[in-house]
């Protein structure tokens, strides 16, 4: 019967979700209590709750009723009427998403996924819970772990989801405003770390599968056939291209053999000839004719000079 | 004419009145409610009401513990509230006189 009352009152506030925070924890406050007096006359007499009180809805509706014209204005009247159309506004828009996809308004759609949420949530709180009782190893996976055990892990998930969607089903009987705060600084903060948990996991399988991504970067790109010798450019971890840079070969204990590249003196030619060069230079925002020295085509800096500058003058003869 | 339209206007000062004697808890009030012949009332009018009179100021609460079910709160009149009602009885009665001799002299 305690349950049917805890219920019952839980869906008679879901019914008044709409009213002032102020306002609907007035009226609830005393509800479970009072519909406990009403349930023990009702035994008494041989009926149930629910046949003597009617629907949850039908007896939000009568409450609600009975507010008429006292919900308090006070000083506020003017931000209140404010309050008033911005809620009317949001209600219309809510109906109008909800028509497009098929439901009386999107909040209605919402409230049939707050279970999904709940087990959701319970899973986020168990792989938190897990995290810190294995001492905070850190990120393994998207499965709780206690120490190694996943088995250990989907049972505290299990008891955790249990948990959060009892807590979701009572949750309209608290109505205390700061275990409405408290409730909502939680959620956020598990919406944020599940997003945390999703990129994490994502950014580890894309690595994974990611195998034959040909990037600019250190780590994506080796060739295990380079024996020394040839063409090189050196970068760093941001696929910068180093200048003044010189390979040393731990095992012959010499340098390189090789022509290594930077974008400081590069010539057209060679951007034409290793594309790659060309790109790693061009995304730091080198391009040829930038650099401060010609290709090999530049003119040798001595030309001949014909011209004499003293032309003999014939003096004239008589 | 629909009663619960009417009773709606009215529902603060009948609530007030059962109160007059005795003090009753929720349940309790809405039993006297209807026994006067107010039977159309709901339970949750009558919830609705009492919260808000308490909130008003007109209303003083109290819970007797029960050994069998759960506790019981008792509301009572305070002086504000009796004050209320005698001026809510009063616009009352005179509104009841107006309708009656309109409707009397059709």
């Amino acid at each position: 019967m305690n349950l049917d009352i805890a219920h019952y009152a839980a869906a008679v506030g879901a019914a008044l979700a709409d009213l002032p925070d102020d306002i609907r924890a007035e009226l609830l406050e005393d509800l479970p209590a009072h519909l406990a007096e009403v349930a023990a006359e009702v035994e008494a007499e041989g009926g149930t709750l629910e046949a003597r009180l009617g629907t949850p809805a039908a007896y939000a509706a009568e409450l609600r009723a009975t507010l008429g014209a006292s919900v308090p204005a006070g000083g506020g009247a003017r931000l209140s009427t404010l309050v008033v159309q911005a809620k009317g506004r949001l209600r219309t828009t809510d109906r109008q998403i909800g028509r497009i996809i098929g439901y009386a308004g999107l909040s209605e759609f919402g409230r049939l996924l707050r279970p999904g949420w709940w087990v959701v949530r319970g899973y986020l709180a168990a792989w938190i819970l897990c995290e810190v009782v294995s001492g905070g190893s850190g990120p393994e996976g998207a499965l709780p772990r206690i120490g190694d055990s996943v088995v250990g892990g989907l049972i505290v998930a299990l008891a955790m989801i249990v948990a959060s969607v009892w807590l979701g089903r009572t949750a309209a009987t608290r109505v205390k405003r700061w275990q409405r705060v408290g409730s909502g600084v939680v959620s956020a903060g598990l919406v944020l770390f599940g997003i945390g948990l999703l990129v994490n996991v994502d950014d580890q399988a894309t690595r994974e599968y990611g195998g034959g991504y040909y990037g600019e970067y250190p780590g994506q790109w080796v060739d295990a056939s380079w024996q020394g010798g040839g063409n090189l450019v050196v970068v760093d971890a941001k696929g910068q291209v180093l200048s003044q840079v010189s390979v040393i070969n731990l095992d012959s204990e010499s340098y390189v053999d090789a022509k290594i590249h930077n974008c400081d003196a590069i010539l057209t030619w060679e951007y034409e000839r290793w594309p790659v060069l060309a790109r790693l230079c061009r995304h730091q925002g080198l391009y040829p004719g930038d650099s401060p020295t010609g290709g090999p085509t530049a003119a040798p800096t001595v030309a001949p000079t014909t011209t004499p500058s003293v032309t003999p003058t014939t003096a004239p003869t008589r | 004419m629909d009663t619960t339209q009417l009773l709606k206007g009215v529902l603060d000062l009948a609530v007030l009145a059962v109160l007059r004697e005795e003090d009753g808890y929720g349940y309790d009030i809405l039993r006297r409610l209807r026994s006067a012949g107010l039977d159309e009332i709901g339970d949750a009018s009558v919830y609705g009401t009492l919260r808000r009179l308490f909130a008003a100021g007109y209303l003083t609460t109290y819970v007797v513990p029960s050994e069998e079910g759960p506790h019981r709160k008792y509301y009572s009149l305070n002086p504000s509230g009796r004050s209320q009602l005698k001026t809510g009885g009063e616009t009352w009665r005179g509104f009841a006189a107006t309708m009656d001799a309109l409707l009397e002299s059709r």
